[in-house]
C-alpha cells in the first residue's frame, strides 16, 4: 500500500495542528458556528442528533493491520468502544467530543491516517473496487490512480468550496464493484489494443433526491492525462455549477441542464489548457514510482486449491459450505482466496465493529495474509489474501467473532445508513428496520436459496444507504413526525446499473418485514429456475405481481 | 484602511470609488467594473494606477482584454463558501498572464487566505472586524502541498523516491 | 397512534458546543440534559425573543438553539415527533436500543 514519507507525514501533522487552532478559535469566539461549520466538515466532523461524529478517511478502502489497531485504540480511548464502516469505505466514530478531536487527529496522523475532506463541499475520499489488487477479474490495479487522485485532491486550493460535495470512484476490473455509474466522476480503467492504459471517463452520476446514471465523457483518456482532465471537469463545475439551490448543486444537474454535449465541449476546451501543464501531466517516472507502492506481496507458490474448495462446498458441514459459496471471491493468485467478513448479523447494527473485534481482525489479517484489510461499499470487511488451505481455520475464527454469517450479497447482507438513531438529517430510523428484516429471515438455507439480492436502506432522501440502487430499496420518510418507509424494486449498482421504481404507498416499520417476505415469496414463485436472480425477475415481469403481493389484502 | 499584501499588513494605497464619487488625481483608484467600462477612455491617461472591482461571474474574455490597463483586479467574494473566485484567479494568473495585484474583497476570512493565495491572490481586504494579525498566521498552516496551483509549487508526486 | 393533540407549546433546546450533548432550557435559565426539566413556553413572541436572546448569549456554550414543538393531549401529556422523542430519550437510550451497553 501507499507509504507516507516525511512530506506526506508533514501534511497530516500540519492538518491536525491547524484543526486544533480552529477548535480553539471556535471556543474563544473568534470563529462563529457559521464560519466554523464548513471548516469542521472539511475535516469530517459533524454535529449529529446526539453527539459529534468524526468520519475517518480510508483511502479507497485499504487499511493496514496497524491502522485498524489504532482505530480500535481511538474507539476505546475517545469513543464508546466501537466504530461504523460506511458505504463510502470510511469509518465513523459516533461519540467523540469537539475538544478531543484534535487529539484523535494526532492519533490518526501517527499511523498515516486523517479525516481530510470526508465531508463538506469538496472532493471527497476516492472509492474503489474493494477487491483492488487481488481480484481475479482485474485488468489493471486501480489503486495507483486512486492515490494520484487522493494526492491531487487533498487540499486542492481551487476546489475547496465547490457548489456541493464531489465523489470519485474508480474500477479496474471486468465487473464493476465500485458503482461508478452513480458517482460525480466514475472511471473504468481499460487497456487499448496496443496494451496502453487509459480511462473510460464518466461524469454526472449520483444518488440523492434525483438519482442519475453518469454520462460518458471519454471512451479512452490516456493514463498520463488523468489529473489534467479531472482538473478541467472540476474547474467547469466550480465555475458553472448552481449555487442558488443546494438540491440542484451537484454536477449531475449542471450536466442535465447544460446538456452533456455542451458540458463535454467545455471540458475538452479547458483540457486543451490543462493538458499542457507539466504539473498535471503524469510522466512515466511518476507513474512508475506510484505503481511501485502497490506491487503484489510475496505470495507462495501453491496448488490452485480448487479441489479442496469443491469438496468443502459439497461437504457435510452446511455452515462452512454456505460460507464458501457466498463469502468467498476468486483471487488472482492460485491457492489464495478473497474472504469477505459479513458485518451483517442479528447482533450488531450493519457496519458496526467493536474495538476488540477490530483488534482480532487485525491479528487475523497478519496471520492469514499480509496485514491488509479492505472495506467494501456494502459495509463489509475483506481479508484479501487468505490461503485456501487455511480457510477452515479462518472460518472458525470468524465464527467466533460473529463475522461468518454466510450472507454476502444475499438479502440479509443489508446496507443501512445510520438513520434517525444517529443522523441529524434523517427522517426515519434505518437500523431497527434492518434488524427486524434480519430476524424474519433467520433461516440461512432460505437466504442462500434466494440467491444474490441486495437490500439497501436509507433514512432519508440523501441516500447514504444507496436505496435507489438496491434490488430492494427502502427509504425512510417523515409523515407528520412519524416514520414511514417507501419500497423500491429493480435498482442495481453494478454494470447494469439502474434506479429502482417505487412500489406503492409507504408502509410503517412494523409492516416492512412482512412486505419484504411477500416480495421474496413472489420472487420464489415467479423465477424460472434457481439461477434466475431476483433482479432478472423484476426486470422480466415488472412491478405488478409484487405490488399485488404487498398491497392486495391491505388497500 | 489596512490590508494584507504579499503576506504583510500594509496601508492600502488605493482609493475606492463607487459609481459616482469624483476621481481624485495623483492617486491609485479602484472602481466598479461597470464604471470603468463607461469611463475607460478618460481613465487611461490620468497618470496613476487604476483597478477594478468585479464579481467572480464576470465574462472572462472582456476582463482579459482590459487587463493590460489595470493595476488591480479586486474580486468580490459574496460568501466565503462561494469558490468561484478561486477559479477566476487561477485563470487570470494562468492563461491570461496577469501580474498586477489580485485582491480578494468581501467575505474574506482567515481560514481561506492560504488557498486564495495559492490560487493567485496576493492582496486581501478582510471582512469587517477581523484581526489582520490573526489572519497572517493562516499562511503558515501548511508548508507543503501535494499539487501545484498558481503558486507553481512542484507537485509532490514528482519528487524522486527517497532511496 | 397517540391521543389527539389539544394544544402546542415550545421548549428551547440545543447542543453543548464542547461535546454535542443535547440540552433543554429550564425556567431558571439554566440548561438541563433532561427534556422534562425544559420550560414550556406558550406565547410565540416570548418564544422567538428567547430563542434570539439565547442564541446570542450562549454563542460559546450551546449551539444550534431552536424551539422544539411539544403537542399536549387533553391530559397534558407531551406528544413529540419521532426525532424529538429520540432526542429526549437520550444518547444512552439510543445505544441500548442498538445493542450496546449504555
Ligand atoms: S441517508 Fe439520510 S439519514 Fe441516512 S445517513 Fe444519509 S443523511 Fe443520514
Amino acid at each position: 500500500m501507499y507509504r507516507y514519507d516525511e512530506a506526506d507525514q508533514q501534511i497530516v501533522e500540519e492538518r491536525a495542528r491547524q484543526f486544533r487552532g480552529q477548535v480553539e478559535r471556535r471556543l474563544d469566539g473568534r470563529l462563529s458556528e457559521e464560519e466554523f461549520r464548513p471548516l469542521r466538515l472539511q475535516n469530517g466532523l459533524y454535529l449529529q442528533l446526539h453527539a459529534y461524529m468524526l468520519r475517518v478517511a480510508i483511502p479507497y478502502g485499504l487499511l493496514s493491520a496497524t491502522q485498524l489497531r489504532q482505530l480500535a485504540h481511538i474507539a476505546r480511548t475517545y469513543d464508546r468502544g466501537y466504530g461504523h464502516f460506511t458505504t463510502r469505505q470510511n469509518l465513523q466514530f459516533n461519540w467523540p467530543t469537539l475538544t478531543d478531536t484534535p487529539a484523535i487527529l494526532d492519533a490518526l496522523a501517527s499511523v498515516q491516517m486523517h479525516a481530510i475532506q470526508t465531508s463538506g463541499n469538496c472532493v471527497r475520499n476516492v472509492t474503489s473496487d474493494p477487491f483492488a489488487g487481488v481480484a481475479a477479474d482485474e485488468i489493471v490495479d486501480p489503486r495507483p490512480y486512486c492515490e494520484f487522485l487522493r494526492q491531487w485532491s487533498t487540499f486542492h486550493p481551487e476546489f475547496a468550496h465547490l457548489p456541493r460535495k464531489f465523489k470519485i470512484a474508480v474500477t479496474g476490473a471486468t465487473v464493476d464493484r465500485a458503482a461508478i455509474a452513480v458517482h460525480d466522476i466514475g472511471l473504468r480503467i481499460r487497456k487499448d489494443e496496443a496494451g496502453r492504459i487509459g480511462f473510460e471517463y464518466f461524469a454526472g452520476g449520483g444518488q440523492g433526491r434525483t438519482p442519475v446514471l453518469a454520462e460518458k465523457l471519454r471512451d479512452f483518456l490516456e493514463e498520463a492525462d488523468l489529473l489534467a482532465y479531472t482538473e478541467a471537469v472540476l474547474r467547469i463545475y466550480n465555475e458553472l455549477g448552481r449555487r442558488d439551490n443546494k438540491y440542484k448543486a451537484r454536477i449531475k444537474v449542471l450536466i442535465k441542464e447544460m446538456g452533456s454535449a455542451e458540458f463535454r465541449r467545455r471540458v475538452e476546451a479547458e483540457f486543451e489548457t490543462t493538458r499542457h501543464d507539466p504539473a498535471l501531466r503524469l510522466d512515466p517516472e511518476a507513474l512508475a514510482r506510484m505503481k511501485a507502492h502497490f506491487v503484489p506481496p510475496d505470495y507462495a507458490t501453491l496448488p490452485d486449491g480448487q479441489t479442496a474448495l469443491q469438496a468443502g462446498r459439497l461437504g457435510k458441514d452446511r455452515a462452512y459450505a454456505r460460507w464458501l459459496a457466498s463469502n468467498l471471491a476468486p483471487h488472482r493468485v492460485p491457492g489464495y482466496a478473497i474472504v469477505q467478513l459479513s458485518l451483517k448479523s442479528e447482533t450488531l447494527p450493519p457496519g458496526d465493529v467493536t474495538a476488540d473485534q477490530m483488534d482480532a481482525i487485525a491479528d487475523l489479517a497478519e496471520r492469514h495474509g499480509f496485514g491488509r484489510i479492505l472495506v467494501t461499499h456494502r459495509q463489509n470487511l475483506v481479508l484479501p489474501d487468505v490461503r485456501i488451505d487455511a480457510l477452515r481455520q479462518v472460518h472458525a475464527a470468524l465464527e467466533g467473532l460473529g463475522f461468518a454469517t454466510p450472507n454476502v450479497d444475499r438479502v440479509t447482507d443489508i446496507i443501512a445508513c445510520p438513520g434517525l438513531d444517529y443522523c441529524d438529517l434523517a427522517n426515519a430510523r434505518s437500523i431497527p428496520v434492518a434488524q427486524s428484516i434480519q430476524q424474519t429471515l433467520a433461516d440461512a438455507d432460505r437466504v442462500h436459496d434466494l440467491g444474490p439480492l441486495t437490500l439497501n436502506i436509507s433514512g432519508c432522501i440523501n441516500a447514504c444507504g444507496h436505496h435507489h440502487v438496491g434490488n430492494i430499496g427502502i427509504l425512510g420518510i417523515d409523515k407528520q413526525g412519524e416514520e414511514f418507509y417507501q419500497l423500491t424494486l429493480g435498482g442495481s449498482a453494478r454494470d447494469d446499473a439502474s434506479v429502482g421504481k417505487v412500489l406503492g404507498r409507504a408502509l410503517t416499520a412494523e409492516e416492512i418485514p412482512g412486505a419484504v417476505e411477500r416480495i421474496l415469496a413472489t420472487y420464489a414463485v415467479l423465477r424460472s429456475g434457481a439461477d434466475e436472480a431476483f433482479l432478472a425477475v423484476v426486470r422480466r415481469v415488472g412491478l405488478g405481481p409484487f405490488k399485488e403481493a404487498v398491497y392486495a389484502d391491505h388497500s | 484602511m489596512r490590508i494584507i499584501r504579499d503576506r504583510r499588513i500594509v496601508e492600502d494605497t488605493f482609493v475606492h470609488l463607487d459609481e459616482h464619487a469624483p476621481v481624485p488625481s495623483g492617486v491609485g483608484v479602484v472602481l466598479p467594473w461597470s464604471r470603468w467600462l463607461a469611463e475607460r477612455a478618460s481613465l487611461a491617461d490620468r497618470g496613476a494606477p487604476v483597478g477594478v472591482r468585479v464579481a467572480a461571474t464576470i465574462d472572462l474574455a472582456t476582463l482579459v482584454e482590459a487587463l493590460s490597463s489595470l493595476a488591480v483586479v479586486a474580486i468580490e467574494i459574496p460568501k466565503f463558501t462561494d469558490g468561484r473566485a478561486y477559479s477566476l484567479a487561477r485563470r487570470l494568473r494562468g492563461e491570461a498572464g496577469f501580474s498586477g495585484e489580485l485582491r480578494a474583497v468581501g467575505d474574506v476570512l482567515r481560514d481561506q487566505l492560504l488557498f486564495l493565495s495559492r490560487c493567485g491572490f496576493d492582496a486581501f481586504e478582510l471582512a469587517p472586524g477581523r484581526s489582520l494579525e490573526d489572519a497572517l498566521e493562516a499562511f503558515g498552516d501548511h508548508e507543503r502541498h501535494y499539487q501545484s496551483s498558481a503558486d507553481r509549487t512542484r507537485p509532490l508526486w514528482t519528487r524522486p523516491s527517497p532511496g | 397512534m397517540s391521543e389527539p393533540v389539544r394544544s402546542t407549546v415550545h421548549v428551547l433546546t440545543g447542543q453543548r458546543l464542547t461535546d454535542g450533548v443535547i440540552v433543554y432550557r429550564t425556567a431558571e435559565g439554566a440548561w438541563s440534559e433532561s427534556f422534562w426539566d425544559g420550560e414550556r413556553v406558550d406565547a410565540p413572541t416570548v418564544r422567538d425573543a428567547r430563542v434570539a436572546h439565547e442564541q446570542a448569549a450562549q454563542r460559546l456554550i450551546i449551539t444550534g438553539i431552536y424551539a422544539l414543538e411539544v403537542g399536549l393531549t387533553a391530559q397534558g401529556a407531551p406528544v413529540l415527533s419521532m426525532r424529538e422523542r429520540l432526542r429526549a430519550e437520550g444518547a444512552s437510550a439510543a445505544r441500548v436500543r442498538l445493542g450496546y451497553p449504555p
